[in-house]
């Protein structure tokens, strides 16, 4: 399993049929794990953070091709690199889904910048403003 | 308890042989071979390394992961190597990964010009990063207390804050909240970080996180110059670096010197340097004129005092303290010893024991050095609390408990900061330190009465048959550290030879590693002593020609009349002399009154007569010898402001004026003149004790010092206390935050002490004290008011006053020893 790039260091599979876009696999895997990282180590701390980032980003329509290489070179920068096997949970899935569905992610990445596209154009009405996830906590000064 | 042994070991580095030191890591192995790994969470300072930065990876044969070079030991034969491409690939994946949600704005960071994350950066980091997404942001900057400003986006989350405060300083203040890409530094509970050891942290922050808020935008790196000295605002007598931009001193940065301070800092030490330009400083010679202390010239001011001190001949006192270094120390003595004839002078506010056995007691042999307390087997603090007497002191106790397994009792009248950290505490009742070392040496002998002392002492004995077990059982390297007040007071000879008899039981003067370490009332109180500064003994615990009045009866001599001139070298007796009541009298019927002092506290604004401008300890040359023995070098880091000029030349001067021939021209002279009058100095110069200092009990001119009583001593009983009848049994300590130098700190005013009546639950309870309600507290007629403070810790029957206060010092219930109070509501 090793060898082809998968992992099994959970004793878990997880089963997922051809309906569903590795992007949202992806994303899923990768939110999973940058919820989980405990922030110790910079490059499972940074990386996961890094990587749903990215998803996000492509996922919005944001993303370009491109971005597959940065993102396949960030989980490169992970694995080995951790305290623990927790960033290298992340990055080998992420990893191996970018190199084996390269070409799906890529047609996801150019229907969301449709998708995105046709938003501008025509836009409809925007939901009430949210914080972003992204942005971290606003700690009040004692 | 035995210092590790330093073998070596050779490894290959970058293949090349490199040979190192057994068991360090490869961080500092990799130095023997002139190889620098990054780090930025490594810093052997807090203890174990966490690893967690991952900037150090390494790859070492045979380990199929590349290795964190600060977490992994050197061992023989491992092969290294810190520059293939595979390594190269980690480091910049590393800095990049930092960079991710750094901001970047290093021309506007405090830090930019020495910070760790732009020379690593530049020398190890990949030069470019593909992150383009939003970048995490926080509120900013945050005051993480009134001393340190916090910038959550700079930080890089290495841990070292908080390692700091949880495994140094042991405040468990600092915590990382939340987790992932989310956490930040924080207070557990949201309050400021206050604690005597905070500013530690904006050293150690390898990034602009962490910066001081005294020192944020005043200057940057590259148009300052640091200058080495010692800091003398307590006995720890740290070893600083001033940092100076334009004459003006900037900041104060730790100048690690192990045997000294281990590189530490307290908030005193790092803060306080702003009193050197604080607007209440004196900076011109002052004389009486008309009621009101006037400015004059020097020519006047030295006239005024040289006609004044000469016409008291033999009738002049002199006391000398805080910030008065050896030399001036030196030359203090000779003016009143030599020009005056009037060997009344002392260095301790509470006196202390004669002559041979206060020698006893500094005898080299018995001399324990700062690194026994780290590597003894047992430490005992008697009658002290480090933290405010030393500060430094308590974070090496901490470290030699938490990573040595040092053995620590604690035996204080007052609940100690280290109660948690003690395998033993004994609560002694105020004062009852001599009465406690008697009941030990009584325990140490196996005599058959110690419960009968124990109770007379209001010891519990099984408490101290436990106390003597734990220091004969815990190995030979046992240190005692004590407070000056243990030795001093009219018990003062009694309560000497029982600690002497103390450490002969426990063959102090035989191990290397065993010893006492005093922690004097002023910062050179063993320079002080060493250099003369005693009523009974001249230079170097000499006998000599006449003895004179120790503080005591100098007050007294003063108010009868039979001394009319009274010298104060960096002393307010009004605030740093027990019995407040004596000094008022003496400085009221005193003459004449002459004053070193750098600000007008309350004594010397309303009664000296003639006031020379002070030097702050950033401008002074000299010496100071440290608790431990060590001589230290003060080198002048600013100019003089004002007309202020060296302090020893002014005492030069006066002893010229008043008859003595022509003194010392150059700071140098003086200490060859101290060198030579004190015998176990011989031949110490500036040059030897450099930068780092010089243990006299080490050089071979220890041998000169004199020969001194040795014990064991037949032991009078101490006295039984008086009986309490509804009154409290009064204690004195001495807070850190209470000096001057710390009110005339803007960035430390918020610390300044207020007086407070600590008081055990169950006696507010009996006198209807609610906590923080105003008291009084009275004795013999005197009161002093104060707010109560109800601790739990606090022994019932006691109440705790801090000495020093401004206006408000214990000192006004004290009457040289303690005794008993009332405490009253209102």
């Amino acid at each position: 399993m090793a060898k082809a790039g998968s992992m099994l260091g959970s004793g878990s599979i997880i089963v997922v049929d051809e309906t569903v876009p590795v992007m949202d696999v992806a994303r899923k895997v990768a939110k999973f794990y940058a919820h989980e990282s405990c922030g110790k180590c910079t490059p499972c701390r940074e990386g996961t953070n890094w990587t749903v980032k990215m998803l996000d980003r492509m996922d919005s329509g944001e993303g370009t091709p491109m971005d597959l290489d940065i993102l396949a070179g960030v989980q490169e920068q992970i694995i080995g690199n951790c305290l623990c096997v927790l960033g290298d949970s992340m990055a080998m899935p992420i990893g191996s889904m970018v190199a084996k569905f390269r070409e799906e992610f890529e047609a996801h990445i150019e229907a969301a910048r449709e998708r995105q596209e046709a938003a501008v154009l025509h836009p409809e009405p925007e939901p009430a403003a949210m914080l972003s996830d992204t942005t971290g906590p606003y700690p009040e000064a004692a | 308890m035995p210092r590790p042994e330093l073998r070596t070991v050779r490894f290959t580095l970058d293949g090349r042989e490199v040979e190192a030191p057994e068991n360090v890591m490869l961080v500092d192995g990799a130095k023997y071979g002139d190889v620098e790994i990054p780090v930025f969470c490594y810093e052997p300072k807090l203890g174990q390394p966490v690893g967690a930065c991952r900037m150090c990876l390494v790859e070492i044969e045979g380990m199929p992961k590349l290795q964190t070079a600060c977490s992994t030991a050197v061992k023989d034969g491992m092969v290294v190597h810190t520059q293939t491409e595979r390594v190269r690939t980690a480091q910049q994946a590393v800095v990049e990964f930092l960079l991710v949600n750094h901001p970047l704005d290093c021309p506007v960071c405090d830090k930019g010009g020495e910070c760790p994350l732009q020379d690593i950066s530049y020398g190890w980091g990949p030069g470019t990063s593909r992150f383009i997404e939003p970048k995490r942001h926080f509120r900013k900057p945050l005051e993480l207390s009134p001393l340190v400003a916090i910038d959550r986006e700079r930080c890089i989350l290495c841990y070292r804050c908080v390692r700091f405060s949880q495994e140094v300083a042991e405040d468990y203040q600092l915590v990382l909240l939340d987790r992932g890409a989310q956490s930040f530094v924080a207070t557990f509970d949201g309050h400021p970080y206050v604690a005597p050891f905070s500013g530690n942290i904006v050293e150690l922050c390898p990034v602009g996180a962490l910066t001081s808020r005294a020192y944020r935008f005043r200057a940057r790196p590259w148009d300052v110059e640091d200058s080495g000295s010692i800091c003398t605002l307590c006995p720890a007598q740290c070893n600083v670096s001033f940092t100076v931009r334009d004459e003006r001193l900037m900041r104060v940065l730790a100048r690690q010197n192990d045997e000294v301070d281990d590189g530490w800092l307290c908030d005193k030490g790092r803060f306080a340097y702003q009193s050197a330009h604080a607007d209440e400083r004196i900076v011109e010679p002052m004389v009486r004129d008309g009621g009101e202390l006037r400015a004059v010239s020097w020519e006047r001011a030295l006239g005024a005092a040289a006609s004044a001190l000469g016409r008291a001949q033999g009738r002049v006192g002199a006391l000398a303290g805080d910030g008065t270094t050896n030399e001036e120390a030196f030359l203090l003595q000779r003016l009143l010893r030599e020009a005056l004839d009037s060997p009344h002078l002392d260095s301790r506010p509470a006196g202390g024991p004669p002559r041979e056995l206060a020698a006893a007691l500094g005898a080299p042999a018995l001399a324990a050095t700062m690194l026994d307390l780290e590597h003894a087997h047992a430490v005992l603090v008697l009658d002290c609390e480090p933290v405010d007497d030393m500060p430094i002191l308590d974070l090496r106790i901490r470290k030699g408990v938490r990573r040595r397994g040092v053995r620590l009792a604690v035996a204080t009248s007052r609940p100690s900061s280290l109660d948690e950290n003690a395998e033993l505490v004994v609560r002694l009742p105020p004062g009852g330190g001599e009465a406690l070392l008697a009941a030990l040496d009584a325990a140490l002998t196996s005599a058959s009465d110690v419960e009968e002392r124990s109770a007379a002492a209001g010891l519990d004995a099984p408490a101290l048959r436990q106390l003597a077990a734990l220091l004969t059982e815990a190995g030979e390297d046992v240190v005692v550290v004590h407070g000056e007040r243990l030795v001093s007071g009219p018990r003062a000879a009694h309560a000497a030879r029982a600690l002497l008899n103390v450490a002969e039981r426990l063959r102090l003067a035989e191990h290397e590693g065993a010893g006492l370490l005093e922690a004097p009332a002023h910062a050179n109180g063993r320079g002080l002593r060493e250099a003369g500064v005693l009523p009974e003994a001249a230079p170097g615990w000499t006998e000599p020609a006449a003895a004179g009045r120790s503080a005591a009866e100098i007050a007294a001599g003063l108010a009868d009349g039979d001394l009319t001139t009274l010298y104060l070298l960096h002393v307010d007796p009004l605030r740093t002399q027990p019995d407040r009541g004596a000094w008022e009298r003496a400085l009221a019927a005193a003459s004449t009154v002459i004053a070193h002092a750098s600000v007008l506290t309350e004594g010397i604004a309303e009664h000296a007569d003639v006031v020379f401008p002070a030097e702050s300890y950033a401008e002074k040359e000299g010496t100071v010898t440290h608790p431990d023995g060590r001589l230290q070098r003060l080198r002048p880091a600013i100019g003089r402001p004002g007309s202020v000029r060296a302090e020893w030349s002014v005492l030069a001067e006066l002893a010229e004026r008043v008859g003595l021939p022509a003194g010392p021209l150059t700071g140098p002279m003086v200490t060859a003149m101290l060198a030579e009058a004190v015998a176990f100095y011989a031949g110490i110069t500036l040059d030897e004790i450099g930068g780092k200092g010089v243990r006299w009990p080490k050089r071979e001119a220890a041998s000169a010092f004199p020969g001194v009583e040795a014990g064991p001593f037949e032991l009078e009983r101490p006295p039984a206390p008086p009986a309490a009848n509804g009154r409290l049994r009064l204690g004195t300590y001495r807070s850190l935050w209470a000096a001057p130098e710390v009110e005339a700190s803007p960035a430390l005013k918020f610390l300044a002490v207020r007086q407070r009546a600590e008081l055990a639950p169950a006696d507010a309870e009996r006198l209807g004290i609610a906590d923080g309600a105003a008291v009084s507290v009275a004795r013999n007629g005197a009161s002093l008011a104060a707010q109560a403070a109800i601790r739990s810790a606090i022994p019932a029957g006691t109440v705790f006053l801090a000495e020093g206060v401004e206006g408000a010092g214990a000192n006004a219930v004290t009457g040289g020893e303690p005794g008993l109070v009332e405490v009253r509501p209102g």
